[in-house]
């Protein structure tokens, strides 16, 4: 079986926004975070810096499913199909969004883990810290799956 | 002022009709769902200048003003009642006939419940060239039928030098006109809508179908948006026709399987092909042991996919994740889809099972999670 790709699930929201409304989720490879956050931070210049409010990791599978059903759900709250657009849950709180990435979990039985507060918002110099906390994480559990 | 690119537009046109309807419907390039579009109006009928008004909020407006062209006016197509004997084939732009097809579609004949062929009428013979409608034409001959009726396209004689050259015409448009018929402008029927149209019209086998679809609180759909929403309909009727050995009786373990898919994932769209191979996975086993699993499998057996693969489409997987990535692995490709995903069913069970129920033999065997 090919690998596995271990995979972020974020919530961004417009830069320089003090209290923001409009959130843009999105999913990208955990070991090209750092990329992801380097092309926003191209857009926008040195004037504000680039980081993801929220984040949670895991499986691709679960985290691909994870985005489709935030945009499936929040559907009336995009406003526009366009490129760039397709992906901004608009006029919606944080919360709303965090609880709903709750219920995935709970009510969905999709599999995805908080990452360490300490990692929030995650700015491009954490993005190597945290993909060396996962993979210890995953090392740790397969050693004790392998125990079991 | 803001420039909108064409999807925005599209977007904005199209959020702008549906404001107009209380009851939702999908609108986009492949399919405006009718049935659902249906229900906002009196008796369920959409009148044309509602379609009308979809389509074009997908597409824009039209180039034409609508109704403002009456078609008698113009000299295309006419109507007639033809004698049998005036009609003719020319081979060049037919197709061969089929006397299967003539056979299939004579059991069904009914006389007020024909596509009325069409053709062009030959200025040379005066012959009606069927372009359209020759195996209808077949069948009604068989039928006695003394005249066909016919849609036709005559030439402006005045418009040309020769009835060659405007047969030659005739010809060509007769031929284009078949393959958009037959080809490029066709649009088969989807197993959604054969489902759909087969349930309202009251044939036997879908109406028991959609009766166990109904009762395990699932719904036939064309996309899956909502929990219990079934889209792969050919698996559906694959797991309607597992017969029971014992009772000759179809359905039972469709049956079962919804049930399990809506108590183990009730926020789900139920799965094409975890339909089919839980469905299987009964099956397989009542025949082998005589027993029908009771509920208390489910219970186990869910919480136990829940656990070690999360959501339903993880348990399937796909070609490096779940059952699929699994049987993948081991063998190095995916043959019988439905029959891998029974296998990979059981032989978690049979890893993981604690209450012992006893389940039929894989019919293949590699490692799961």
């Amino acid at each position: 079986m090919k690998l596995k790709k271990d995979y972020v699930l974020y919530l961004r929201k417009c830069p320089g926004v003090e209290t923001p409304r409009h959130f843009k989720v999105g999913i990208t490879q955990l070991s090209s975070a750092h990329i992801r956050l380097a092309t926003y931070q191209n857009s926008v210049g040195p004037v504000w810096s680039e980081s993801f409010l929220r984040v949670w990791v895991g499986d691709e599978l679960h985290i691909r499913r994870a985005e489709s059903l935030f945009k499936r759900t929040f559907k009336d709250k995009i406003l526009s199909k366009s490129a760039g657009l397709s992906e901004w849950i608009c006029d919606i709180s944080l919360q709303e969004l965090v609880d709903f990435a709750e219920e995935l979990r709970r009510a969905y039985s999709i599999k995805f883990i908080d990452v360490p507060a300490k990692f929030e918002p995650l700015s491009i110099p954490m993005c190597e810290e945290l993909v060396a906390w996962y993979t210890q994480l995953k090392t740790e559990e397969n050693n004790l799956t392998e125990i079991k | 002022m803001t420039v909108l690119s064409n999807t925005q537009q599209r977007d904005q046109r199209i959020r702008d009709l549906l404001t107009k309807y209380p009851h939702k419907f999908d609108i986009d390039m492949a399919a405006i769902d009718l049935r659902e579009m249906a229900r906002n109006l009196p008796q369920e009928i959409i009148p044309s200048v509602s379609i009308t008004a979809a389509v074009n909020s997908v597409l824009g407006e039209p180039k034409v003003l609508r109704l403002s062209v009456d078609p008698r006016h113009l000299r295309i197509p006419k109507f007639a009642w033809v004698p049998m004997d005036d009609v003719s084939i020319n081979p060049i732009f037919q197709r061969d006939i089929s006397p299967s097809h003539v056979r299939a579609i004579e059991a069904k004949f009914q006389s007020d419940m024909i596509i009325v062929p069409c053709a062009i009428k030959d200025p040379i013979t005066g012959k009606y060239l069927l372009w359209d409608g020759n195996h209808t034409r077949q069948v009604c001959d068989r039928m006695g039928w003394t005249h066909l009726p016919v849609w036709y396209t005559e030439a402006d004689t005045d418009s040309f030098n020769d009835m060659v050259e405007a047969a030659k015409v005739l010809k060509r448009k007769a031929g284009e006109s078949f393959l958009v018929i037959n080809k490029t402008g066709k649009r088969p029927v989807d197993r959604y809508n054969e489902h759909m149209i087969s349930v309202e019209c009251d044939i036997h086998k879908s109406v028991m179908v959609q009766n166990i679809v109904n009762a395990n609180n699932c719904q036939v759909k064309r996309r899956g948006n909502n929990p219990g929403d079934i889209t792969h309909i050919a698996n559906l009727y694959n797991a309607y026709e597992l017969t029971q050995a014992s009772t000759g009786i179809q359905g039972i373990y469709l049956s079962r399987s919804l049930r399990f898919h809506r108590a183990t994932w009730p926020m789900e769209e139920i799965g094409g092909v975890m339909m089919l191979a839980m469905a299987r996975l009964y099956e397989i086993t009542e025949r082998s042991t005589g027993v029908l699993l009771p509920p208390e499998f489910d219970v186990e057996f869910g919480d136990m996919l829940k656990n070690l693969y999360g959501f339903s489409g993880a348990v399937y997987g796909d070609d490096n994740h779940g059952l699929k990535g699994a049987f993948i692995a081991h063998f190095g490709s995916i043959g019988n889809i439905p029959q891998a995903i029974t296998s990979g069913l059981i032989l978690t069970y049979l890893k993981h099972g604690t209450q012992g129920f006893k389940l039929g033999a894989p019919e293949d065997s590699f490692p799961v999670k």
